[in-house]
């Protein structure tokens, strides 16, 4: 082989490795660090917060290419947690959640639109009360990077947020008094091993 | 106070008076004949109002005991009407009392008693075994409105108690709901029955009973599963009324619809009382 044919050989080989699409990478999400909350009206005097404190599942995302993120999200409904033991139990009730019939909410998101620098609008399925629909969160990306005392794992965190009308899951009961439209407040952080 | 999201007003005064009312516009419109044999169907009726007050109508097909609900009784009530313009004695009569209870109680738990066949499953077979025997009761005895009325009225206000200490208002309203009507029912058939617990009447009674049963039993995390046994029995105490208090005449009619409900009572009482000593312990003691 000539070294002209070498040179050309290797500046191929640059140019198809330069084609290649940057891959998103695959974080978990890490709950300790990752809260799922909502407010609420009630009966228009003041708003009630919560939240769950049990959530699980990945997020697919290249800071290069947004669009192509992807999220999944699990919420044990019974860690459902509003600072009040007799009101989470009513929570937990088929009056609500019911949480014995319908353990999990989930979120897969199937779209992603970049709004901005670091915003999104993340549009996905949400299923709740065995009841599947289409919602779009607005998300901002916070950041990616190692923990200061930990170069082996990789960071990443978002916080996302919307509205959804729980009357459309078929959570019907105290309409009128207890508000039906609920926002959604997820701040997040998922991570992976750099090893 | 007295608005449609009042609970008092969406299980209180809704099938209340839906039920007085419309009684007796049936009879006035129907007659005697007709109208007397279908005055039972306005029961089903202040129920479905009493639901609809409550979560208003829900989609279909629906997701969820509580969707459920609205449906079990809607088909139990059309069923139970078709047999009474039928043949109000007949098979189909029979049919809707024995199947109404079971039915609800297997489209709303088989799932999940397939899931758990202790307890869930078993809680699911006895209440399907025991609302088919007491269709089937209730069904033969139907001319006794007011006996069969009184102890439905004790069990729906039983269950509405159990449901509201383990924090499930929306069972207690419903349960509330169905007493309410009964008692609406009841008021033109004290001390006389009038008429007959026809099988819309009973359709949507035991529908409600069994589908209401199942969902505090599999779905209420803090009810104990089997802790509404003793409810089971009120359906068969309707006979004692006709053994302890003998004779026709207005008093000893009125007296034995009283004895049929204080007898249900007891067995009430232990249900409330099961429920109660076998709740888990409060983790807030401040009400909301």
């Amino acid at each position: 082989m000539t070294i002209r044919t070498t040179l050309l050989a290797t500046g191929a080989a640059a140019l198809a490795m330069t084609a290649i699409p940057a891959f998103a990478a695959d974080y978990v999400i890490d709950d300790t660090h990752t809260q799922a909350n909502f407010r609420v009206s009630h009966l228009g005097y003041s708003t009630m917060w919560g939240r769950f404190n049990e959530e699980s599942g990945t997020v697919s995302f290249d800071p290069a290419n947004p669009a192509d993120a992807a999220v999944s999200i699990v919420i044990d409904a019974a860690s459902i947690d509003t600072n009040h033991g007799e009101r989470d139990d009513h929570l937990r009730s088929p009056d609500f959640f019911n949480t014995a019939e319908f353990p999990e909410i989930t979120f897969q998101s199937t779209s992603v639109e970049v709004t901005g620098d670091n915003t999104a609008k993340i549009t996905g399925d949400l299923t709740m009360l065995g009841v599947t629909k289409s919602v779009t969160l607005d998300a901002v990306y916070n950041g990616m990077g190692t923990y200061p005392w930990d170069d082996t794992t990789e960071v990443v965190g978002f916080d996302v947020s919307g509205i959804i009308d729980r009357t459309e899951f078929g959570m019907m009961y105290g309409v009128g008094g207890i508000g039906t439209e609920i926002q959604i407040d997820i701040e997040l952080e998922a991570t992976r091993s750099l090893n | 106070m007295f608005t449609l999201t009042s609970p008092p007003v969406q299980s209180g005064l809704i099938p209340l008076l839906t039920a007085l009312i419309l009684v007796g516009l049936v009879r006035l419109i129907g007659g005697s004949g007709r109208g007397a044999a279908l005055a039972g169907l306005v029961l089903a009726l202040a129920v479905l109002a009493s639901y609809w007050a409550t979560f208003r109508v829900p989609a279909f097909p629906p997701v969820g005991a509580t969707n459920k609900l609205f449906y079990i009784v809607l088909i139990a009530t059309i069923a139970g009407l078709t047999a009474d313009l039928v043949a109000r004695e007949g098979w189909a009569g029979r049919a809707v009392a024995l199947l109404a209870g079971p039915f609800a109680a297997l489209w709303i738990g088989a799932e999940k008693g397939l899931e758990a066949p202790w307890p869930a499953g078993v809680a699911v077979l006895i209440v399907v075994a025991v609302t088919a025997a007491a269709g089937w009761r209730y069904h033969a005895q139907a001319k006794r409105s007011s006996e069969i009325g009184a102890s439905i009225l004790v069990l729906c206000l039983a269950m509405a108690a159990c449901a509201f200490m383990s924090n499930a208002a929306s069972s207690a309203q419903l349960a509330g709901g169905l007493a309410a009507a009964t008692g609406g029912f009841l008021l033109w058939n004290w001390p006389k029955a009038r008429f007959v617990f026809n099988n819309a009447a009973l359709g949507a009674a035991l529908a409600l009973i069994g589908g209401l049963a199942v969902q505090l039993a599999l779905f209420v995390p803090k009810l104990e599963t089997l802790a509404l046994l003793p409810l089971a029995v009120i359906p068969f105490l309707v006979p004692l009324g006709a053994r302890l208090v003998k004779g026709s005449g207005l008093v000893s009619q009125g007296l034995r619809s009283v004895v049929v409900g204080l007898l249900c009572v007891l067995p009430a009482a232990a249900a409330v009382l099961i429920v109660f000593l076998t709740l888990p312990e409060a983790t807030s003691s401040s009400g909301y």
